[in-house]
């Protein structure tokens, strides 16, 4: 794709406002493509807090520091901030900021319902965790205690911490909503001249997935938890068998979101992997239009295979293998991704800055996350592993090296460009390597906690489990002061650093990198046209 | 090139579309539940079984089907062992077990036992019991003819009572099928719902 | 800080030394992945 004119001024001349005014009323996409960014890097930090309490109870066994009820509220709010307040947002942050470049638009096409939709971020985070503050002072009983999944009939019969959740997601999902239906519009109706479908930039091709998904299955998860606050308060019966209701239609109905949220929350990961490899690389990406049926096939795949995650609940012989095969089938899509990303750096002058250590880090890692799934998808061998400690490896091998580990990617590779500064190398190279050694001396014991029968979401063990869980324990600690650097990095490059150029990396192919760094407030003003 | 200076499309159509989308996807979680209700009936899914009657009406999506007559032929060649077990749910201070725990029945054989139940409480309560058969193949051909869970059961203070269950493994059921297992929830019907933190009454 | 430069242009011995490299890592994994596969055909339990 080449550029025939370019003109990356921007009328300068606007009324300017500093300050929190500026943050609460800016419709400008860079504007709020960093607010969900930071606000994605504090909650993290929240998350990765609760769990490290977590990891801290399991460090011995028999219970030390806290009840039981609280482990069971830690949890639950670790998977729902880490999902809904540090993933997502950080890949709405991505989409923000990026897609309007990429794609030659001056801005996304809602600008004020971009506003809303992150606002309405802080006050679910905030009803997510005040329950924890509440029963400091003697109100209600703590925070959700079920789980991230809110399974029936526990739900309806826990405390007022589950309402708090529910209203929580409830605004997460309208949030979300917003966006995609901003990112769709966007990048309908506002590429540049010439961009066809066909040239449109994968990381922007991800995201359409992602965005018709959540568009597709979020509202699924608000009818449910509606049907559960209704059940709770209202006196209908949708969960409650003495009603003639159904606790596992719950479970139906929230795995058929869950499972597309998995590739909710990696579409926009795998959609800019190909840039990364492909400037480190110095050759064009490999399989492009490979990659993007791969996309819409594992959109439509995941939203057919939903019951993998409760084999052991009950279900005839047919619907158990229909769900096993179709399951398995998702691996053979995914599996083209992996190929186009190898084949990208076959043959390529590779070089190691930190964004391509996090991208091989990731295919790695990700892959073990594939296989494990392949593992868990076999009906006969789920009976065992489910709802063991092999459950929670894989879905962190999925989730954090897959999923964080690859916005951290994005994160190294598009900072030079948010902020015009070069982040430090040294301390990116020592973030990676810090990372990847910790990530798996956390989890890799967990794949055998699992093998060995240890149960998830218990705050006690038997005693041959002990080893195990304390080299997990000492894994995830390393981990999360690691990441103390990952943010120290990102302060100094906002500070200052060494000035980047508009192309910051020498073979970076894309409109994005037509621009200065960091791009002026008002970009593509003028479209660029494409040949 | 060509549509370089068209004006921008308008965003109001496909916003609009995109909004259906997401009511659908509403409508369609509402959907699911007589969706899935049916379903259950069709293949037997969730362990609901045939012969029973609707047990409450206040809520009707627990649609179960009225008994039938039994059929007569007994198939001697084989047997199914029938397994029971039962569970009182939390907040309602009874407690139940089946006097017999298993028993061998040749399809189409008439059968018959009971579960004691027995309040714990010093106050007359009622509750319902909700049965559930697994696996969900065998659920459409076990057969209830006379059920105490058909209808509501109080008990008074202390009370101990012994309550009945006459079934018949219909012969239609699957030949792979060994074992069968029926397991009854009781649930209290009085007041509110009993939550994990309400405390029982003795 | 900032010590470390981002690639300003690698000379182009470097950069063909870094393509064969990256050619016959790829080739290594390929027969290493195959190994383990044929391993895995081979063990009986
Ligand atoms: C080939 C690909 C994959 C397959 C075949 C697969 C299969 C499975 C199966 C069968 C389970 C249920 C295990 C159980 O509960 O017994 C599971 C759990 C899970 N998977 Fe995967 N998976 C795959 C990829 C992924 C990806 C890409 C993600 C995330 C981005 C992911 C995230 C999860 C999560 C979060 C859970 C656990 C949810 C919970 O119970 O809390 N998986 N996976
Ligand atoms: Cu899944």
């Amino acid at each position: 794709m080449s550029i025939a004119t370019t003109h990356p001024g921007g009328h300068a001349a606007e009324p300017y406002q500093g300050g929190l005014r500026r943050w609460l009323t800016t419709t400008n996409h860079k504007d709020i493509g960093t607010m969900y960014m930071m606000f994605s890097l504090i909650m993290f930090f929240v998350g990765g807090l609760m769990i490290l309490a977590v990891r801290a109870e399991l460090f011995q066994p028999g219970l030390q520091l806290m009840k039981p009820e609280f482990f069971n509220q830690l949890i639950g709010i670790h998977a729902l901030v880490m999902i809904f307040a540090a993933l997502m947002p950080a890949a709405t942050g991505f989409a923000n900021w990026m897609i309007p470049l990429m794609i030659g638009a001056p801005d996304m096409a809602l600008p004020r319902l971009n506003n809303w939709g992150f606002w309405l971020l802080p006050p679910a985070a905030i009803l997510l965790t005040l329950p924890f503050t509440l029963a400091l002072f003697g109100i209600g009983d703590g925070a959700l205690a079920t789980g991230w999944t809110f399974y029936a009939p526990l739900s309806v019969q826990g405390g007022m911490g589950v309402d708090f959740a529910i209203l929580a997601v409830h605004i997460l999902g309208i949030s979300s909503i917003m966006g995609s239906i901003n990112i769709i519009v966007t990048i309908f109706n506002m590429r540049a001249p010439g961009m066809t479908m066909m040239k449109l930039p994968l990381f922007a091709w991800g995201w359409l997935i992602t965005a018709f998904l959540l568009i597709a299955t979020l509202p699924v998860l608000a009818g449910a938890v509606t049907m559960l606050l209704t059940d709770r308060h209202f006196g209908t019966h949708f969960f409650d068998a003495a009603g003639g209701g159904d606790p596992i239609l719950f479970q139906h109905l929230f795995w058929f979101f869950g499972h597309p949220e998995v590739y909710i929350l990696l579409l926009p990961v795998w959609g800019l992997m190909p840039h990364v490899l492909a400037t480190f690389s110095r050759k064009p990406t490999y399989g492009y239009k490979a990659q993007v049926y791969s996309f819409i096939a594992i959109g439509l795949l995941s939203v057919v295979v939903w019951a993998h995650h409760f084999f052991t609940a009950g279900m005839p012989v047919p619907a158990l293998i229909y769900f096993m095969f179709s399951t398995m089938a998702i691996s053979l899509p995914l599996a083209v991704l992996f190929f186009c990303w190898i084949a990208t750096m076959w043959k390529g002058a590779m070089s190691f800055e930190t964004p391509m250590l996090f991208a091989i880090g990731f295919i790695v890692l990700f892959g073990i996350a594939g296989l494990t799934g392949l593992i868990l998808a076999d009906v006969a061998a789920d009976a065992q592993y489910h709802h063991s400690y092999f459950v929670v490896a894989h879905f962190h091998y999925a989730l954090f090296a897959g999923g964080i580990m690859g916005v951290m990617t994005g994160v190294y590779y598009w900072l030079p460009k948010w902020t015009g500064h070069m982040y430090c190398e040294k301390l990116g190279k020592l973030h990676f390597w810090l990372t990847v050694f910790s990530f798996n001396l956390t989890f890799i014991p967990q794949f055998f906690l699992g093998l060995a029968g240890m149960p998830r979401r218990i705050p006690d063990y038997a005693l041959q489990f002990a080893e195990f869980n304390a080299i997990s324990t000492v894994g995830a600690f390393i981990l999360g002061l690691s990441q103390l650097i990952f943010a120290w990095n990102i302060w100094i490059t906002v500070r200052g650093g060494k000035k980047a150029e508009g192309r910051v990396w020498e073979s970076a192919e894309g409109l994005e990198w037509e621009l200065s760094s960091p791009p002026p407030h008002h970009s593509w003003e003028t479209q660029p046209v494409i040949k | 090139m060509e549509q370089a200076r068209t004006a921008p499309p308008s965003h109001n159509r496909l916003i609009g579309r995109l909004l259906l989308l997401v009511a659908g996807a509403f409508v369609f979680a509402f959907a699911m539940v007589p969706l899935y209700d049916v379903l259950c009936q069709v293949t037997g899914f969730n362990g609901k079984t045939g012969g029973q009657e609707t047990i409450r009406d206040n809520f009707g999506f627990g649609g179960l089907k009225t008994a039938t007559a039994p059929e007569p032929a007994v198939d001697l060649t084989r047997s199914v062992r029938v397994e029971f077990t039962g569970t009182v749910m939390p907040g309602l201070p009874w407690d139940m077990r089946p006097l017999t725990l298993s028993l061998d029945v040749h399809p189409g054989e008439l059968q018959q036992v009971t579960y004691l139940v027995r309040n714990t409480s010093n106050r007359s309560i009622t509750g319902q019991a909700v049965p559930s058969v697994t696996p969900g193949q065998a659920a459409q051909h076990f057969e209830k003819i006379e059920c105490f869970c058909f209808e509501q059961q109080t008990l008074g203070p202390g009370e101990a009572r012994e309550m009945p269950l006459a079934f018949i493994v219909k012969p239609a059921v699957d030949r792979s099928i060994s074992h069968i297992t029926l397991s009854y929830a009781f649930f209290g019907l009085e007041g509110q719902r009993q939550t994990l933190t309400s405390r029982e009454v003795p | 800080m900032n010590a470390e430069p981002t690639p300003s242009a690698f000379s182009d011995d470097d950069l063909r030394r870094r393509r064969a490299a990256a050619r016959r890592l790829g080739w290594l994994l390929a027969a290493f992945v195959l190994g383990l596969y044929l391993i895995g055909l081979l063990i009986k339990r």
